[in-house]
């Protein structure tokens, strides 16, 4: 209940309160980072993170503990240090100081080149992946599970499976990311790219589009649900809108809020995509005149999002 | 063919306001408002004090390095009000309930402008002013080698500022941040004047800054007093020499991007379109090969003034002068090698991303030693915490906390995960607010008296350091933590409440930081009020060691007298360890001065009138002032009498003047160094 | 050299207690370091042309459907005796000719820039008539803005040694016009090293690819 009043009235509670509420609020809510990860990729760079965090320490406490130490200690007034005016050089500082500056480098060098070929995007993490294709468009996601269905902002996986994603874009670039459960990789029209990762156990998180692609940017987010294989299996016997109804809308629509599912489109339609965005896109504009009827309907689309992730919090309580 | 273009009257800044008031529109017809009249309150003090006449024939027609510096600082002072209050309105915005008060594009101009002012209109023409100052006086010489392309280079930026301004009163600004990637910036995504207002702004001030790096480079090269081999160079002439070198060769690649960007837009070319052939990428690797580059450019001078800075402060010998030199050089080169880190989510090979990264590391590797030559500098030494030293120690506190952060993006593994978050902008920030503005603050409080005569008030430039500082830590700690959270970078609006407490810090941080800046006015108010007791005529109020403390205060016209024979690295310390307080003058000459000319901001003024037409499409007028561009330059090319000469007695006479200034000035020392006791020429020890 | 004629803007900082200061060998020097400025736009405009040709092809026109070798060869040919007939020029100058005959080899220089200039003129004019303007593919945004820049610098040289010319006339052959002369060349020879290098890579490679 606090939870929502702040949410919605922030300007109401004091400041002091707040911050003493964060950790609260940061142990129980719903928070969308790589820092708790729920599956291996993710798992891995918040590990990479938290290594190179500790492999810088030794380089850099020196300075940290070591300024305030001398700023004391050698204080002009008060200071109990010695004073040299004229020492400007000493080979063994000279050494040490080039020589753990490049020691640390060598030793992070090597992780980043082990870890970037462990963790390469475009890798398959396991045989046999389930392949969607991606196609980001402003402002809304179409995933295409090819041969059995089409959907929008909503993509579910299998749980402890590989999965591959070939993306691409309409309009501006984004970029894809589902921050749980792996980094993120560019959207880009023309440009097909790819990024593989492992689910872990079932969940409900999203993903969103990170590269600010004009007016509907916060709207830009889809769902990802990972469920059992069953629940899997039987996701993709749903019933399902004809595809054309999406072909047609997906290209007019700037915000989408129509059903989800849809028949699968012909085998080669994310390749059309690629080759020539403008087929899935009218065109659009990322920015609109402030009164347009465009800009409008974007306005209301915010404020209908808001107010279902309200209820959503709500609920949560 | 319309004469105007597309300009109509909705672009005028008061117009959507009337047509539909919203706090998001009245914000943003309350800034042309404020252009606006600022501009007439400014008009009519220059009018009521009859300060017209004294601006053209002292300042903008001035030549002289000292003056062009003062104004290079003065235009990104006011640019830097501009940044910071956008930046207290978007955090403002990011704490307001959802979806808050600004729209997503006014939010989105926003965040563009405060990147593209930041970096361009305070950053650059801070450090390219604080060298124009200083760095001449350093090396011994009278000017820049080129003083009138100095004074093009200034009005050009002034120029790009201008209509950068001119945005809130004309038309909208780009929305795609400062990077302003196509295909969101090309004619579908970005229909409006946006991005034509970024382009030329930026063209303008390019072509100046490429300029600003020619004069530099030929200046040190050149024009260095006998005997200053590069090795006895000063470290700040040092890290100019780099910053000129990077300049030359890094504005290019954005002038070029730029302007393919307005061909596409313009022309319907197809350069970074995504039909027909066009490849963004390529926008992006020239962007960063600038851009890069460009984040050096912006630290090395800054890197410079705390070798200056420190060991005055530590009454000491900066250690490992060999280092900092080849560290200098180190990062120079290496900045050319690391752009893609930039867009390591592009889908480039493994090879070519851990190449990249690796890269990247190895540039903490010079800047580490670097940190670590400026600690040993203050061990055993005598510490004095006069605002300079204070930015200079918090900048090295600060910043190796961004190096860490830095080298944790420079994996890209790491970076799939940080990319496109408040991460990444607390990263940057972390490095820029300490490694340039801290610097630059701590040079203007160090160098002041050179240009003015008196120093600036320590009581409100130390308020001014903790505000800053604290303020720092408050705005920009809190965006790692939510960054990690994964909250991504330019979103207007945050609806998850696990955001909201740290974004209520870094809007309490963001608000100490506007203090930070009031306290800097207020410290440059009072000093100016208490000039008087402030004056240090004798020069030299801090001990300082470099050749530009060996002139009175203010530095007169012609700078040097003589030009000093240099034999040391540390000449003016060497003449004050024999107990001179002048240094001996060598042989009196006739020296010859430029003379002032109003032709560099009449060249520029109408380069930036041809550049708004060109934003609004006019294209006839963009071509008429194109045309009187170029005659102005003939004109110049017909001007054979540009100089003054001073005569060999009147230096003799300043040099007598000044001697004698020196020797009647009353022994003061360090007890009284921020006391107005401190009349220049302080030492430890009255001797 | 002497110190006191010098260039636009120069400042005698050089105090004669340490000898005089080379000004016209550092205008030189500036001039040196800006056209390694201008090397990096043309570097950045062939090596997005290298990319534009490869992949940007789309619905127009491949380099060797395009080109042919004939006309662009004339154009080289002429681009090169002009970097020969200014060499005349400015040694000419350094061996103290006659004003007269400094002017005639810098006409002959800048007329067969015309010629260069004027072939290239005609292929555009071509290529366009034929549909493929800039506006078809990247390939062609690329070709037409790569040449065209290089265009634009000729022609901006051609019009700065008509306007030295009547400099020339007005202030007789002084320091400050040798210096200006000696700046154009490097400017013109310069370009002509770009040129080899478009022509390699836009009609030789285009041709033969």
């Amino acid at each position: 209940m606090l939870l929502q009043n702040i949410n919605q009235r922030p300007r109401r509670l004091a400041a002091p309160a707040l911050m003493a509420a964060a950790a609260l609020w940061l142990s129980g809510c719903a928070e969308n980072g790589v820092m708790s990860p729920l599956g291996p990729v993710a798992a891995g760079e918040r590990a990479h993170l938290i290594v190179f965090f500790l492999w810088m320490l030794p380089v850099t406490l020196p300075i940290l503990i070591g300024l305030p130490w001398i700023a004391i200690r050698y204080r002009r007034r008060g200071g109990k240090g010695h004073y040299t005016p004229h020492w400007e050089h000493s080979t063994l500082a000279e050494a040490v100081i080039w020589g753990s500056a490049t020691v640390t480098v060598l030793i992070l060098g090597f992780f980043t080149w082990v870890q970037v070929k462990r963790e390469d995007p475009y890798a398959q993490t396991g045989a046999d992946p389930v392949h969607i294709q991606v196609i980001g468009s402003e402002w809304k996601w179409m995933f295409i599970y090819p041969g059995k269905m089409a959907t929008v902002n909503k993509v579910v996986l299998p749980q402890h499976t590989p999965v591959e994603f070939d993306i691409t874009a309409t309009g501006a670039m984004q970029s894809f990311w589902i921050p749980r459960l792996a980094g993120q990789i560019y959207a880009m029209p023309g440009m097909g790219t790819k990024m593989n990762l492992t689910t872990g156990d079932t969940t409900e998180v999203f993903g969103f589009n990170s590269q600010f692609n004009g007016a509907a940017f916060p709207l830009d987010k889809f769902e990802v649900d990972v469920v059992t294989k069953d629940q899997f299996d039987a996701f993709l016997q749903e019933p399902k809108h004809p595809w054309a109804q999406l072909e047609a809308a997906f290209k007019k629509t700037a915000t989408w809020s129509g059903p989800e599912l849809f028949e699968p489109p012909s085998k080669d339609y994310w390749m059309k995509v690629m080759m020539n965005p403008s087929i899935a896109t009218d065109g659009g504009a990322a920015i609109l005149p402030d009164n347009s009827p465009g800009q409008k309907e974007i306005d209301k689309a915010i404020n209908k999002d808001l107010h279902i992730s309200q209820l959503n919090g709500s609920a949560q309580q | 063919m319309n004469i105007l273009g597309s300009l109509d009257w909705n672009d005028i800044f008061i117009v959507p306001f009337l047509k539909e008031p919203t706090l998001s529109t009245g914000i943003a017809a309350g800034a042309g408002g404020i252009v606006v009249l600022g501009a007439l309150a400014l008009a009519l003090l220059l009018t009521v004090k009859g300060w017209w006449k004294p601006l053209w024939s002292e300042w903008i027609t001035s030549l002289d390095h000292k003056k062009i510096g003062v104004m290079y600082v003065v235009l990104s002072g006011i640019m830097l009000v501009r940044g910071v209050l956008e930046a207290v309105v978007m955090r403002a915005q990011q704490v307001s309930p959802a979806p808050g008060f600004l729209s997503v594009e006014h939010h989105a101009e926003l965040f563009s402008t405060h990147g593209t002012i930041m970096i361009f209109f305070v950053a650059m023409p801070f450090l390219t002013g604080l060298i124009n100052v200083v760095m001449p006086l350093q090396i011994g010489a009278r000017d820049m080698e080129f003083p009138f392309m100095n004074a093009v280079s200034l009005w050009l930026s002034v120029g790009g500022a201008a209509l950068v301004m001119a945005s809130l009163v004309v038309g909208h600004f780009e929305t795609g941040g400062w990077t302003a990637y196509p295909p969101y910036t090309g004619i579908n995504l970005s229909p409006n004047e946006g991005v034509d207002y970024w382009i030329w702004s930026l063209a303008l001030t390019s072509v100046g800054s490429t300029l600003s790096g020619i004069n530099f480079a030929v200046t040190i090269y050149k024009q260095r007093a006998p005997g200053m081999t590069l090795m006895r160079m000063p470290i700040f002439a040092w890290t100019t020499l780099c910053t000129a070198i990077l300049m030359i060769f890094a504005m290019m690649p954005l002038t070029v991007a730029s302007l393919m960007l307005a061909l596409d837009r313009q022309a319907g070319f197809h350069f970074f379109t995504a039909a027909q052939g066009g490849n963004m990428m390529n926008f992006a690797n020239m962007f960063w090969l600038f851009g890069h580059p460009e984040v050096y450019i912006l630290i090395l001078p800054a890197f410079g003034v705390f070798s200056h800075v420190i060991p005055t402060f530590s009454g000491k010998k900066l250690y490992g002068y060999t280092s900092l030199v080849w560290a200098t050089i180190a990062i120079a080169v290496l900045s050319f090698t690391v752009w893609v880190h930039h867009f390591f989510t592009m889908g480039q090979t493994t090879n070519l991303n851990a190449i990249f990264g690796i890269a990247t590391m190895t540039i903490g590797v010079p800047t580490g030693v670097k940190v670590y030559n400026w600690l040993l500098t203050m061990y055993r030494g005598k510490l004095r915490f006069s605002t300079a030293m204070l930015f200079s120690a918090g900048f090295m506190f600060t910043f190796v906390i961004g190096g860490v952060t830095g080298v944790m993006l420079a994996n890209p593994t790491i970076d799939f995960a940080t990319h496109n978050s408040l991460f990444l902008v607390a990263h940057f920030h972390n490095m820029i607010i300490p490694g340039v503005l801290f610097g630059m603050f701590a040079g203007v409080n160090y160098w002041f008296p050179l240009c003015f005569g008196f120093r600036l008030d320590e009581t409100w430039g130390r308020r001014s350091f903790w505000l800053w500082m604290v303020g720092f830590y408050l705005a920009f700690m809190p965006l790692y933590a939510i960054g990690l959270m994964g909250a991504p970078r330019r979103m207007a609006f945050f609806t998850d409440p696990a955001y909201l407490p740290w974004l209520v810090i870094a809007m309490f941080g963001a608000l100490m930081v506007l203090g930070g800046l009031a306290a800097q006015v207020i410290q440059i108010w009072v000093s100016v009020k208490n000039r008087e007791s402030l004056m240090v005529p004798a020069g030299d109020p801090w001990d300082g060691r470099g050749l530009e403390w060996s002139l009175g205060c203010p530095v007169p016209e012609y700078d040097f007298t003589t030009v000093p024979h240099i034999t040391s690295r540390e000449p003016w310390v060497d003449a004050k360890a024999q107990g001179k307080r002048v240094i001996d003058p060598t042989e009196f000459v006739d020296i010859h001065l430029p003379k002032s000319t109003g032709l560099p901001f009449v060249t520029a003024m109408i380069a930036t009138i041809g550049a708004f037409a060109l934003i609004f499409q006019m294209w006839l007028i963009a071509a008429v002032f194109f045309v009187a561009m170029w005659v102005t330059v003939l004109i110049r090319s017909y001007d054979t009498d540009w100089e003054e000469t001073i005569s060999a007695e009147e230096l003799r006479k300043g040099y007598e003047a000044h001697k004698h200034l020196v020797e009647t000035t009353p022994k003061a020392t360090f007890e009284d160094e921020f006391t107005s006791k401190n009349r220049g020429l302080i030492l430890e020890e009255v001797v | 050299m002497s110190a006191t004629m010098t260039h636009e803007g120069a400042v005698h900082t050089a105090s004669h207690d340490h000898g005089h200061h080379d000004k016209t060998g550092t205008v030189i020097f500036g001039f040196w370091i800006f056209l390694m400025s201008d090397l990096i736009a043309f570097s950045l405009m062939i090596a997005n042309y290298a990319d534009a040709e490869w992949h940007g092809i789309a619905n127009g026109p491949s380099p060797h459907e395009l080109f042919s070798l004939g006309l662009p060869t004339i154009e080289t040919m002429a681009l090169l005796i002009s970097t020969f007939t200014f060499g005349l020029c400015t040694l000419g100058m350094k061996y103290g000719a006659s004003m007269k005959r400094t002017v005639f080899w810098l006409v002959v220089t800048l007329a067969l820039g015309a010629i260069f200039l004027g072939i290239e003129l005609y292929e555009f004019h071509e290529f366009w008539t034929e549909g493929n303007t800039p506006q078809v593919s990247g390939f062609l945004t690329a070709y037409y803005s790569l040449v065209g820049l290089h265009g634009l610098h000729v022609t901006s040289g051609i019009i700065w040694g008509i306007l030295l010319m009547v400099q020339m006339k007005t202030f007789g052959m002084n320091d400050l016009m040798k210096s200006r002369l000696v700046r154009l060349g490097l400017f013109w020879h310069m370009l002509d090293i770009v040129w080899i290098a478009l022509f390699t890579k836009v009609y030789l490679m285009g041709v033969l690819s």
